[in-house]
């Protein structure tokens, strides 16, 4: 459906911009870097990947910039943009899967159970940095799990019931995140977990990449190819039905692949506040309520919105801010000013 | 193209549909009319496939529509809904334009051809021009006007529009049902629409459903259906029937002033002589030939209390046990009595409104809590109020005389208490006089 509001932008501006703030992402930092290192270190990429997959090792003939873009700055920039993208996507489904424009990909307690699990693999004796992911992946998909379970043993399909159960489960996984941090070393666990509580891409990494390029890329496959369906959701159950739509099996089906994509991301990064919530809302502002254009540009402005925030928070200070705290800090009154701007013609 | 075959549908005990059947014909237009709480909108939902009925089944094309998948059933029936906003500002365009979903596949979107056809539609409907609008910032009446577009869209086989016309200022609730009305004809569309205004039934209807508490009271021909003793049974409110350029309409007895003077009340204390005052009454108007109609409670009183009581049919004479009383109170009905069922029947038999012609005198003893509460008899007084030059004694005591008159719409009824002497002679006064001024039911050119 190309029926769409005002402001457009078409693919091939989209891929300008994104270069644009790639090259600014690749660019900034406590190391500089000069064009000219930058498209050397490009050239030398395929070799570097395949050196990567084939045998595990970095290649000894880079230079320190080389190794600074191909290693450490460009793993790290496709993880912002996958993370961004990944939580933009993910809000803008539960948005609409919700009926509701303030719901951000936590209403399932998603996130709390992420935390929880990070926190437990972060205070086990002998655990390793997988671990840690893992235990935050499987965590945050059974605190979605646990909420829709909930809210079916109810016996109720209504989405405020499984907003409820949601609320319940994210409790429980706050409060135990609570007593794990209580129970933690004061000197070496305890940091250890609000640092990546704040959420971090400093441990990027291509291995990172790898790890998430796939739930997040498969789960956006899907859900671009059900953006139509909902729409037809978005109307309520009552419509939907009418519509031929059973809105019971798309809704599950829609949440299940928006908890796999967050609980990915999350699990990687931490808790990256706000851009499941804003970045939606403020695409929805331009484009309209249209999921056929809301779905594919949120997830673009998401990838880049995060990646310009983390460019901010490893290039303004002498120590890296944690991107959450960035986020929040651009996202907030961003979010603010949209309000203001289109409070009297806005899309929700 | 719809039949509907004896479909219940139960909520747990609680029965919201007993016994539907009804047919509908491509190109024709059903109205179900309906109080508030009938089941109109459970109907409504079992029609669309959105509630399982109990009993029975709904064939849509001949197949039965349990057995077709949501997009089968949407691909042959589209649903009107009550216009709300929706949570995200669609334009009107990409609402109408949903209405091809039943015929995509789960991963396909409309095609540039949907959109253009989806725009013809709403050209049709005069809306488009409100293509590229917010849904949710179009009048009540252009969202309907979107919805019935998308409606059409979706199918031009079968409309079910649920409650279509409200909150439409006056334009727009003809406007709608006329393009309604224009389907029917041009593309043989059927229609199936909850209407709360019985003369909307009556302008665009080929046939009408009244339904009362989840039952069929009467379903038919609209001319057969929609009468001022029907109507006034379906909502309990006397209604008289009235002309406008050959085409009946109805309206409330007491907005047209037309109660003034039919209902006398006889009043007095428990155990002060109503009953027997009347019986008196009626024994002397069987001496002099004059016929009367309705029901009669004589009873045994104990201790200045009623124990039991039979019921008359005083047209036919017939009697029976109506009740006893028990002591305990019956939360049901709110009284200390448990009635008979043989009693109750030969008491609606008596009050039957199909049984009563104009100008006939009824009688009625008692109107108490029960009929107030819409229990008892309570039903069959409106339509009984409706017949044309009707005329009505009514025992009632005096702690309800100004509920019974608010609840029935009666403007001065004429008010004798059993102990007045000359009773008597205003009961003979009332049944003789010229009733010129209460021409109920009776049309109005």
């Amino acid at each position: 459906m190309s029926v769409a509001k005002g402001f457009s932008l078409q693919p091939i501006q989209w891929t300008g911009i994104a270069i644009v703030i790639g090259l600014v992402g690749l660019c900034a930092g406590r190391f500089s870097v000069n064009p000219g290192d930058l498209f050397s270190a490009i050239q030398k990429l395929p070799s570097v990947l395949s050196s990567l997959i084939m045998t595990g090792q970095v290649p000894d003939d880079l230079t320190q910039e080389e190794r600074v873009i191909l290693l450490i700055r460009l793993p790290r920039l496709l993880t912002a943009l996958i993370v961004g993208a990944g939580l933009a996507v993910s809000g803008a489904v539960y948005q609409g899967v919700f009926r509701n424009p303030l719901v951000s990909p936590d209403i399932l307690g998603v996130a709390s159970g992420c935390m929880f699990g990070a926190a437990m693999g972060l205070i086990m004796p002998g655990s390793s940095w997988i671990m840690v992911q893992l235990l935050a992946f499987v965590c945050g998909l059974s605190a979605a799990c646990a909420a829709m379970f909930m809210a079916k043993r109810f016996g109720s399909n209504s989405l405020l019931l499984m907003i409820m159960t949601g609320i319940i489960v994210g409790s429980i996984f706050g409060a135990a995140l609570t007593m794990l941090k209580a129970l933690a070393d004061p000197y070496g666990e305890l940091p250890a977990i609000v640092f990546w509580l704040m959420g971090s891409l400093s441990v990027s990494s291509w291995s990172t990449v790898a790890q998430l390029i796939i739930p997040v890329a498969l789960g956006y496959g899907l859900i671009h190819t059900l953006r139509y369906r909902l729409n037809v959701l978005c109307l309520g159950d009552h419509q939907s039905r009418s519509l031929g739509v059973e809105p019971a099996r798309l809704r599950l089906v829609l949440i299940v692949i928006s908890s796999f994509i967050v609980a990915s991301c999350v699990a990687t990064v931490g808790s990256v506040a706000w851009i499941g919530l804003v970045v939606p809302h403020m695409v929805r502002t331009f484009t309209g309520a249209n999921n056929m254009r809301l779905i594919p540009i949120s997830t673009a402005v998401g990838a880049m919105f995060l990646l310009l925030a983390d460019s901010v928070a490893r290039a303004s200070f002498s120590m890296e801010i944690p991107i959450g705290i960035v986020t929040s800090l651009v996202g907030a009154p961003l979010f603010a000013f949209l309000l203001f701007r289109f409070r009297q013609g806005g899309a929700y | 193209m719809l039949t509907v075959t004896d479909i219940s549908y139960y909520v747990g005990d609680k029965c919201l549909l007993e016994g539907v059947s009804f047919e509908l014909k491509a190109g024709e237009f059903l109205a179900i009319l309906g109080a508030n709480g009938a089941g109109k909108t459970t109907l409504m939902n079992c029609l669309c496939g959105l509630n399982q009925p109990s009993q029975g089944a709904v064939y849509l094309n001949s197949s039965a529509l349990d057995k077709m998948s949501r997009a089968e059933i949407a691909q042959q029936m589209a649903l009107v809904p009550q216009q709300q906003e929706t949570a995200f500002a669609f334009t009107a365009l990409e609402m109408v334009v949903m209405g091809r979903t039943p015929f995509l596949s789960t991963f396909e979107s409309p095609s540039e051809q949907d959109i253009h056809d989806a725009k013809r539609v709403m050209q049709l409907l005069d809306v488009g021009g409100l293509a590229k609008a917010d849904y949710n910032r179009l009048s009540g009446g252009e969202r309907q006007l979107v919805l019935l577009a998308r409606a059409l869209f979706q199918s031009e086989q079968l409309l079910l529009l649920d409650e279509p016309t409200n909150h439409l200022d006056y334009r727009n609730k003809f406007q709608i049902l006329s393009q309604v009305k224009r389907s029917c004809i041009d593309s043989n569309t059927a229609v199936i629409a909850i209407l709360h205004d019985p003369n909307l039934a009556q302008l665009y209807a080929d046939k009408v459903l009244l339904l009362e508490h989840g039952k069929v009271l009467d379903y038919g021909e609209r001319a057969a259906v929609m009468t001022s003793k029907n109507i006034s049974r379906l909502y309990g409110l006397a209604t008289a029937s009235y002309q406008v350029a050959s085409q009946e309409f109805f309206m409330p007895q007491n907005v047209l002033g037309l109660s003034q003077s039919n209902v006398l009340i006889i009043t007095g204390e428990s155990g002060s002589g109503k009953t027997t005052a009347l019986a008196e009454f009626i024994e002397l108007c069987q001496q002099e030939q004059i016929p009367l109609k309705g029901m009669l409670c004589p009873g045994v009183m104990k201790e200045g209390r009623r124990f039991s009581s039979d019921i008359v049919d005083i047209a036919t004479g017939e009697r029976c046990l109506f009740g006893h009383r028990t002591g305990v109170l019956d939360k049901k009905t709110g009284t200390r009595f448990t009635f008979t069922q043989e009693g109750i029947a030969l008491g609606k038999q008596a009050l039957d409104h199909n049984n009563f012609q104009q100008g006939d005198i009824c009688i009625v003893d008692e109107i108490g809590p029960m009929e107030l509460g819409g229990q008892g008899f309570g039903k069959q007084i409106a339509p009984l109020l409706a017949v044309a030059n009707s005329r009505h004694i009514w025992v009632v005591r005096p702690s309800l005389i100004e509920q019974v008159c608010r609840h029935w719409s009666l403007h001065k009824p004429e008010i004798v208490d059993v102990e007045d002497f000359s009773l008597p002679e205003k009961l003979a006064q009332f049944i003789s006089a010229e009733k010129t001024g209460s021409r109920t039911g009776e049309s109005i050119q």
